[in-house]
């Protein structure tokens, strides 16, 4: 159960953070756009702050996956977390562009809530930058694990030897 | 050593998980909580205390102006106050406007929002700027309005504060932050005080027309 959880939670949190991502670049451009910034000019390093907690994650993600890192693939509270996280972001991405009820999605004529996805831009960094953290602290102590194995393995060699 | 470093490792990993996950717990909350309360609807009925006022007020300015427009012999500064009121009664009785919306129909923020911009636009910024605004020229204000001037001129300001706050308070609904008592106005449902609130506004500006065209009509007769 614990397994089937775990992939499910993994797969799931892998194929939505692309999407997540590219709606954030649509949004981030779209306010860009309206307050005539250069994304990628003069504001380069504002719109890079939005984006790059998304690409550290992803890239993370994808050592994850070539480097077999299980200590981070196997660990069903990082899996659950980050589920939670990117369920979170989807959340402000579809309110954005879709909840029409708040009035300044209206206002602004984009069709995007620019107000409460500005709202929301810290919470979805300092989450994303979380995740990444203990991402990386896990990979460490995965491979210091692995050291010390290693070494065990060595050991019973010579011993059976 | 190794251990003690690993054991740090895996505290400062769950620390910071935990961390993500209160912070996304909370913001899934409160986006549920902010999402159901910005979708709430107001129901305005053909028997709306509101409506029915408004409509019955002009009702009575249109027969009020039908009356002076029969009489002879009135004073031009009446005459001129008379064509005024009458683009205002055109003014307040444009689509858009209470008297206009469509009832038995359930109505959200942006739909209460328009009605208050719809005042703002017709009812301040036709009737009131363009028309009636002489009242508060010493210079051009007839002395046959002296004594009521200053009591249009405050009810209208008035009036204008009012509207503008319930506007105000519609286009909050956009955004939250952290539900402390000062901001947490910004999270609740204030559809209905705000509906109350532009209404009311209207019926009110209503009875400064109804009160002027009631006084040409009373005093038209030189």
């Amino acid at each position: 159960m614990t397994k089937i959880l775990n992939k499910m939670f993994y797969y799931i949190k892998n194929l939505v953070l692309p999407f997540l991502l590219v709606a954030t670049i649509y949004i981030v451009m779209m306010m860009f756009q309206r307050l005539e910034k250069e994304p990628f000019g003069a504001n380069f390093f504002e719109f890079l702050g939005v984006i790059l907690p998304y690409i550290i994650l992803i890239i993370l993600l994808l050592v994850n996956t070539f480097l077999r890192q299980d200590e981070v693939r196997n660990n069903l509270f990082y899996n659950i977390v980050s589920f939670m996280v990117i369920m979170t972001i989807a959340v402000f991405c579809y309110r954005s562009i879709l909840d029409k009820n708040m009035l300044m999605w209206h206002r602004y004529k984009y069709d995007i809530n620019f107000t409460y996805f500005t709202d929301q831009i810290a919470p979805l960094k300092v989450m994303l930058y979380l995740l990444s953290f203990s991402n990386v602290m896990l990979m460490i102590k995965g491979y210091l694990n692995d050291k010390k194995e290693d070494k065990k393995v060595k050991k019973n060699l010579e011993v059976s030897e | 050593m190794k251990k003690f470093i690993q054991e740090y490792l895996k505290i400062f990993a769950y620390t910071g998980l935990g961390l993500a996950m209160i912070i996304s717990s909370f913001y899934l909350l409160i986006n549920f909580y902010h999402s159901s309360e910005v979708s709430k609807v107001l129901y305005i009925s053909e028997n709306d205390t509101n409506y029915t006022a408004y409509r019955e007020k002009l009702g009575k300015i249109k027969s009020n102006l039908s009356d002076f427009s029969r009489k002879t012999g009135t004073s031009s500064a009446y005459k001129t106050m008379y064509n005024k009121l009458t683009t205002c009664n055109q003014v307040l009785n444009t689509d858009g406007m209470l008297s206009q919306i469509e009832v038995n129909k359930r109505y959200n923020s942006f739909d209460v929002y328009n009605l208050g911009t719809s005042f703002q636009a017709n009812a301040l910024n036709i009737c009131w700027a363009v028309q009636l605004s002489y009242l508060t020229d010493p210079e051009l204000l007839p002395k046959e309005f002296e004594d009521v001037a200053p009591l249009v001129t405050s009810s209208v300001n008035s009036i204008a504060s009012h509207v503008d706050f319930a506007i105000d308070e519609l286009q909050n609904n956009s955004s939250y932050f952290m539900t402390t008592k000062i901001t947490s106005s910004t999270i609740r449902d204030y559809l209905s005080s705000d509906y109350q609130a532009i209404a009311s506004s209207y019926n009110d500006f209503a009875d400064i027309v109804l009160g002027l065209s009631e006084m040409i009509n009373r005093g038209g007769n030189d």
